[in-house]
Formats: structure tokens, sequence, C-alpha cells
């Protein structure tokens, strides 16, 4: 109980600092937005067959954003790693559950404090499939339960938790399906609300609005290429909201490494 | 001179005559199988006894079921009950013809088994009095479909008067109907009126003015057309016949080119058909034959005994011409060798035109004299029918060579003859022309036809040969939607077929040629098999494709996606393989490796589809690096041999 206090009392110091450092802790009439940064990602996502109902879900993302003279991808901001064991319920329906360990670079330019914190997270997700005409709907829910340090030396874990609902199409352009040899356009919107003790004044967020244009090379691998607009508010003060500007490659890729026999019944599940 | 006192004996003489008549008549009964035209089965008849001779005499059934044929596949039966009155049908009498077939399901109801059948009844009857049809006649085709009457197909309605058909008769089928007059004494009077029932627009009317055809009118989507037949006026005698299939041939060969067919005459025609098949089982059993006897006046143009006489030449120069132009365009040796002999080919064109030019309009006349219908026609109009544009020359004109340079023909003695004139005799001489040039065309051939005895030794080898290429030829023409590489390798089968059958004609050895032709018979079979395998290579492609097709579930997407499995595998079928068989068969295909070189691309196709559940890693990683395909057939094998062990 005392080491709890302590480290509350800690934790709130901190953030009086920080606050005070940026001199913010007092709402704005009005809401604030700040000028959007631009950003560039990277994005690999495995889903590794590893037994009829089982497959291991593998994303690395290498995630970099402006500095003064370059932008989108003047720095490399965070290297994410995100692992899980999923479970096909059925052909449209799948649940993960696992872990993130992400590595934060600091890009504050003339920040002295440390140059690299790890974050943890623990997250499950549920995600729902639509047919709808020739396009797919889907609809994602991913619980996230994040634990976050600065940069400064010795500073201290905070834990918050993190809400997220995403809505998205894969509309086909050159054919009447998804299949190989096939471009598709998806757009989507994902709402990322946050909780926990430090989220005083700033539920939401992110808001991402997303549109990428894909290519379905094989069964097995995917291409996309898009562009994020991205707005949320400031952890430290909820009247000003961060702006980005992303622009997001992705490789989607399904291998599948189990034995003939055991592949045999690949699409009838429930059979 | 009988006695007064005498007259006892007389009535007692008379009173046992009687007795031993009704005795000797006294009706029996017989039941079992007979025999009677056609038709077998099991009867059950009344009859007396004559002299040792059988009549029938009362009931008379005859009929003929046989459920385990039902069963198996179909099964034809008959029914016909009458009577007989000493040896002659007299009173009501039935005749069923029915092939019906069954779905093989029973049921029980109460206590008889009941199978459904579905096919065709036909049922004629009607009274007979004295043998003669007398009272309404009716002849009724029923479609039957599960035991029910789907459809009447045919019905015919005639009412007779002692073998005299009178009033209204009405014939019908499933579209159209046929109704007509006849006066008493059996004459077709008035309209005779045809329509359709579903299609009202097509109408066909005879006029007939006692008996006689002034004209037909025929109306057919909406254009009217009337033709003139007879006119009284034409003719200076009329005479009576009865309207009968030689009538209709008459009819047709007057309606001849202005209008097809007349459904008139094609629904009579039946009709007669249909009388005829009961009147041939009644003739069976002893009774006098009937038929519809309708009559109908027709112009008459007596022949004179001259006249007779030329006809009955033209038909017996007619028959042996006929039979010389079959045998020369049906000789199976002189349409090998007309390939490459341009002697033949002229010859044999010429037969052709002959037959085409000479013979046909002779077998029509010729069909006129065995139908007896020459004397109701002038005999100039005939011979203007047959040839409209003027009669064929004496000099004939041939393809001599494939090239399409002509030739002309004409018999030696060409000048003797002269049949420009529209009467019997110039008919005759045109006749005797095609015979004696057919004649001097066999001559030409005869070295060509080879002797009767190696003639029929090979008869057989050629008319399979010719078979066995006609076959080939229209598979291979029939052959569509096919790349250059396909169809190349397609015409140099045909360059192999086409240049062995020659090497064939240009053997003179009988007995060389009769060994080369047996195995020819063989080579052109392979030939025919490897093009049909060539022909079904896509679809073979595309069942590899699909069997090498797998689905698969994409997790990103959410959905199930086809999959080409095994690339390397289909990529050598379809890239190295199939160009391989092709180049292969337009380069080397011969009669000696046509059979091998069809094992080939059939087993590779097996091999392939027996790979698709197999470890195949090893062979993929080799195919990957591999481009010959002589290679690539040896690891297809070795593969499935390791397999096999």
């Amino acid at each position: 109980m005392r080491n709890y206090r302590n480290s509350f009392l800690l934790v709130l110091l901190v953030v009086g600092m920080f606050n005070l450092g940026h001199a913010q802790e007092v709402l704005p009439e009005t809401s604030q937005y700040k000028e959007p940064k631009t950003k560039f990602w990277v994005n690999t996502y495995g889903n590794i067959r590893i037994g009829k109902h089982f497959f291991w879900d593998a994303q690395t993302h290498f995630r970099f954003e402006e500095t003064k003279n370059t932008p989108f991808m003047g720095q490399i901001g965070q290297i994410y790693n995100r692992h899980a064991i999923g479970y096909i319920i059925s052909k449209k329906t799948n649940v993960s559950l696992g872990g993130v360990v992400r590595i934060n670079f600091n890009t504050d330019e003339e920040s002295e404090d440390r140059n690299v914190v790890p974050e943890w997270r623990i997250w499950h997700q549920y995600q729902f499939a639509m047919p709808f005409y020739s396009a797919m709907l889907y609809h994602r829910i991913r619980i996230e339960h994040r634990w976050t340090q600065g940069f400064e030396e010795n500073s201290e874990y905070i834990f918050r938790n993190r809400w997220r609902y995403m809505f998205r199409a894969k509309i086909p352009l050159n054919d009447n399906k998804l299949q190989p040899k096939t471009f598709y356009v998806s757009p989507e919107a994902e709402l990322i609300m946050q909780s926990g003790k430090e989220v005083v004044d700033s539920p939401m967020e992110d808001l991402r609005l997303t549109t990428t244009i894909g290519y379905i090379a094989t069964p097995r691998l995917t291409f996309a290429a898009g562009v994020m607009y991205s707005q949320g508010q400031e952890r430290y003060n909820g009247g000003y909201y961060k702006q980005n500007w992303t622009v997001r490659l992705h490789m989607y890729f399904s291998p599948d490494f189990r034995r003939v026999k055991n592949k045999l019944p690949d699409v009838h599940l429930n059979d | 001179m009988i006695l007064p006192s005498k007259k006892w004996l007389f009535s007692l003489l008379f009173a046992f005559t009687l007795f031993t008549m009704s005795y000797g008549q006294e009706r029996k009964l017989y039941e079992g199988p007979l025999k009677v035209g056609p038709y077998f089965g099991k009867a059950v008849y009344q009859y007396t006894l004559v002299d040792l001779d059988t009549i029938f005499d009362g009931d008379f059934q005859l009929q003929k079921s046989n459920l385990e044929t039902l069963m198996e596949k179909e099964d034809a039966s008959f029914l016909f009950e009458g009577f007989f009155d000493g040896g002659i049908a007299n009173g009501p009498w039935e005749f069923q013809f029915g092939e019906y077939k069954t779905n093989s399901q029973s049921q029980v109801v109460d206590y008889e088994y009941r199978v459904l059948v579905s096919g065709v009844q036909e049922i004629g009857s009607g009274m007979l009095s004295e043998g003669k049809p007398d009272g309404t006649w009716t002849y009724t085709i029923n479609k039957i479909k599960d035991s029910e009457i789907d459809q009447v197909e045919f019905k015919s309605s005639i009412s007779f008067d002692e073998g005299v058909p009178q009033q209204n008769f009405q014939i019908e089928n499933d579209s159209s109907v046929l109704v007509g007059r006849l006066l008493r004494d059996g004459l077709a009077h008035d309209e005779w009126s045809f329509y359709g029932t579903e299609n009202v627009e097509d109408i066909e009317n005879w006029f007939f003015e006692d008996g006689l055809l002034r004209r037909i009118q025929i109306k057919s989507d909406r254009v009217s057309k009337e033709i003139s037949i007879f006119d009284p006026n034409d003719a200076a005698q009329l005479e009576t016949i009865p309207l009968n299939a030689d009538y209709l041939t008459l009819l047709e060969a007057l309606l001849n080119d202005v209008e097809g067919k007349s459904h008139v005459s094609q629904l009579l025609k039946q009709n007669q058909g249909y009388y005829q098949k009961m009147s041939e089982v009644i003739q069976a059993l002893g009774s006098p034959s009937f038929e519809v006897n309708m009559q109908v006046k027709v112009p008459y143009y007596p022949l004179d005994s001259v006249q007779k006489q030329i006809l009955e030449q033209i038909v017996s120069d007619y028959k042996v011409s006929h039979k010389l132009s079959q045998n020369i365009l049906k000789n199976s040796h002189l349409n090998i060798v007309k390939r490459t002999d341009p002697e033949a080919f002229f010859y044999y064109n010429v037969s052709q035109k002959i037959s085409d030019e000479f013979l046909s309009p002779l077998g029509e006349l010729v069909n006129y004299v065995e139908h007896d219908v020459v004397q109701y026609q002038q005999v100039s109009d005939i011979i203007n029918s047959f040839w409209p544009n003027g009669k064929p020359q004496k000099d004939i004109i041939a393809k001599a060579n494939e090239a399409g340079e002509e030739r002309t023909f004409s018999l030696p003695s060409a000048n003797e003859f002269e049949y420009e004139g529209d009467d019997l005799l110039s008919v005759a001489a045109l006749g005797t022309y095609a015979k004696m040039s057919l004649e001097f065309i066999k001559g030409s051939l005869a070295s060509r036809l080879t002797n009767e005895e190696q003639l029929q030794l090979l008869n057989g080898v050629e008319e399979t040969l010719i078979k066995r290429n006609d076959e080939l030829v229209q598979e291979i023409d029939s052959a569509s939607g096919l790349s250059e590489t396909y169809r190349n390798a397609l015409a140099q089968i045909q360059n192999v077929a086409d240049s062995a059958l020659t090497t064939y004609a240009d053997i003179e050895n009988p007995t060389e040629k009769l060994a080369y032709g047996q195995s020819l018979q063989t080579c052109l079979s392979d030939l025919k098999v490897l093009t049909l395998t060539i022909k079904d290579i896509p679809s073979q492609q595309k069942a590899i494709k699909e069997e090498y097709t797998t689905a698969v579930w994409n997790p990103f997407m959410a959905n199930v996606m086809d999959e080409e499995v095994k690339k390397h595998i289909v990529g050598a079928y379809e890239g190295k393989l199939i160009p391989y068989f092709l180049t292969t068969i337009t380069n080397e295909v011969g009669c000696e490796n046509a059979s091998a070189l069809n094992s080939q691309i059939l087993e590779v196709q097996q091999n392939i589809l027996a790979l698709r559940n197999k470890d195949t890693r090893k062979l993929e990683r080799k195919l990957r690096r591999e481009k010959r395909p002589e290679e690539i057939l040896q690891l297809l094998n070795q593969e499935l041999t390791r397999k096999n062990q």
C-alpha cells in the first residue's frame, strides 16, 4: 500500500513536471489542432497456420517519421513486434491473444533523455467478416493492456487500456471476387479510446481514417499501400489534438508449413 | 321327277342332311398359341371343322403381352378381338397395338400388383359386315404416360356402308385436322379442309367436283397459293380410281416443285397405312382384306400397246443403267484409284453426271410406271417436268482433275441418238444413251476395276479403308477452335493417311496389296484415335489444371480462394510437353508410330493426374531447372516408378 502510494506520487510528480515543461495544464477555450506530422510505416503481417484451428499471428512494423529536413521518413520512430496465437472459429470469425513489444525511439531531436525505451502490451482481438455483394466487410475489436514509459532516466511504467474498434471494407476493383490477381480498394476507420488512471481528459487517443489499394498476388501473398489521416487528444491535455499523415506499405503473407495430409480439411473447418 | 307317294322320303332325306350339316358345324373352342402373319400370341377362338379345315366361326381373340420384357426393356403388345361367321369377319372388331415401357415401380392395389406403363397405344375399331367395314370406323393413337392418356397423336373417323366410305370423315393428328366429304358411291366431293389446330393460319383445301380434284389452295404464313390440278376440259375421258398411294404419287408429281409436301396427302397416307395394318391381320385370318376405299376421278390418256412396250423398255434399260452406275460410283477400289489416276477421276465424274442428269429423272418415270399413273398425265407434261430446262447434252462435260480442268465425254456413236422430242420414244433413246455410255465407261475402266476375283478379295479391305478414311477426315475437319500447332499436327495426320492410300493404290501385286491394305486399316484407325486424343488435349489440360487447383482459406480476406499447386508440374506439361507432342506429331507421325504417340500422350496425362496427391517436392525442384521435354518425360516416369515401389 505504501509502495503503491509512493509510486503514485512519483507518477504524479513526473506528470506534473512534464506538464510544467509544456505549460499546458489548463484546457484551452477551444480545441487546438497541432500541425500535422508526416509518417511512413512499413508493415508486415504474417499469419502462419500451425493447426487446423490455430495460427500464429506475427506482425512487424517499422514506423518512421519526419525530421525537419525530411518529411515522412527522416528518422525511425518505433519498431513494433506484435505476436499472438489465433483461433479460427469459422471462415468468417477468429480471435487472437498475445503480446506486443514495441521499441520506441526518442524522436525529440533536442532531448537529452534516453534514445530507446521498450513498451509492453497484452492484447486480444475479435474479428468478424461479412460478405457484402462482391466486397467483404470487417469488424475488428481489439483490446490492449499497455505499459509505457517515458524517455527520462528511471521513468516509471504507466498502465493504460486501449479500446479499439475498426471497420474496414475490401472492394475488388477488377474482378467480382477477392481472389488472386485482383486489385482492391479498402477504406477503413478505426477509433482508439483509452482509459486508465493517467487518462484524465483525453479518452480519444486516435481516430484513424485510411484508404489503401491492395493487390492479391496469390492466395498466400498480398500487397497494399495507402494513406492514413489520424487525429487524437494529447494525453496531457485533452484540449490539444495531434494530427498525422501517414503513408503505409503493407505485406500480408500466410504460409502453411503443415504436412499435406494435415492440410486437407483446409476449408471445411467445421465438417 | 318326284312322285307324290315318295314325298315323306324327301322330307326325311332333307332332315337328315340338315342334321349331318349341323353336326359337322358344331362350334368348338380353341385355346392356345397361334401365329397370324407376324403376330404370335395366345388365342381363344371358336371354330368349326369343314372337311378337316378349321373355319373360324364365332368369337375370336388373339393377344400378347409380356410382363417380363416390359420390366426388362419394353413390350410390344397386341390384342385382336372380333367375330367370324363361317370364316368371314362379321361383327364388331377391335385391333390394338401397344409399345410400352415401365418405370419398374409397382404398387399393390387390393389383391393386384400394378405397374404404371408409358408408351404408345393404337386402337382401330368398327363393324365388319361380310368382311367389309360398315358403320363408323375409328383409328386412334394415344400417347400413354403413367397408364393415362397423355395426348391423342392421331385419330381418324370414317363412316362406311358395306365397304364404301360415306358422308363426312375426319382425320386429325396432334397439330392439325382434315375434314372431308364423300358421295354415296365413295367419290370425294366438295371441299376437303385441312387446318392446324394450334396455328390456324396453316390451311390446305382440296376442291373436288364429283371425284375430280380441281384445285388445291394452300395457305401458310399468310401466303395463299392456289394450284390447279385437273381440268375436265383437258382430258377426253375420266377414270375412277381408288384414292390410294398411287393417286397420291400422281398428285405429288403434279404438286412437285410447286409446294413441297401436301399435308392432306400425308394424313391420308398415314391413315391408309393404319388400315393396311388392320387389314393384314384380317387377311392373315383368311377373311377378305379391306381398305379405306375412297374413290377419285382422274383424267385418262390411255396408252397404246407400243407406248406400253416402250415404257417396259425404259424400265428395263433404267434398271441396267442404275446397276452400272452404282457399280462404278460405289466401287471402293475405283474410289481409291481416282485420287491419283486422272482417267479414273474423269470417268467417275462422268458417271456421276449421268446418274444425276439422266438416271434420276428416269428413276422418277420408273416410279410412275410402277405406281401405274403414267396414263393419268400427258406424256409431254411428264417429260417436261423431269427436264424443265431441256434434256442433258450428249456431250457430257466433267472435271478431269482436282485442279478443275474439264473434259468432254461422248459416245463414239453419239450421232445415232436423237432424244430431243417430248415423246416416250425420245425418253427411251435417252435411256439407251445413258446405258450405253455407262457400259462404255465401265469398259474403259475395266483395267482399273481389276478383275472380279481380286476385287472380291480386296473389296472388304477397301470398303473398310474408305470408311476409316472418311471417319478420319470427318474427325479432322470437325476440329475447331484449335491453335496453329494443333492444326499443323492434324494436317500432318491427314497427309500421312493420304499418302498411305496413294501407296496402296499404286501397288499392283494383289498379294502385296492385300497385306498392305490390311496394315493400312490398322494405321487409319490408329490415326483416328490419335486425332481424337489431340482434339481432346485442351479439355485434358483443363482437367489437369482443375485437379491442380485447390481451395485455400485466406485469413486476411476471410474467404476461400483457388490456388494453383505444384505449378512446375502443370507448367512442364503445358509449356513443354504439349508443344513437344504436337511438334513430334507434325514432324514424325507415321503409320508405325501413331499408336505409340497416342499412348504416350495418354500416359503422360494419367501420370500427371496421379502425381497430384503425392509428395513431389524433389520432382518439382528438378522440373524447375529442366527445359528438355525428353528429360521431363523421363523424370515423370522415374517419379512414378519410384512411387510405385
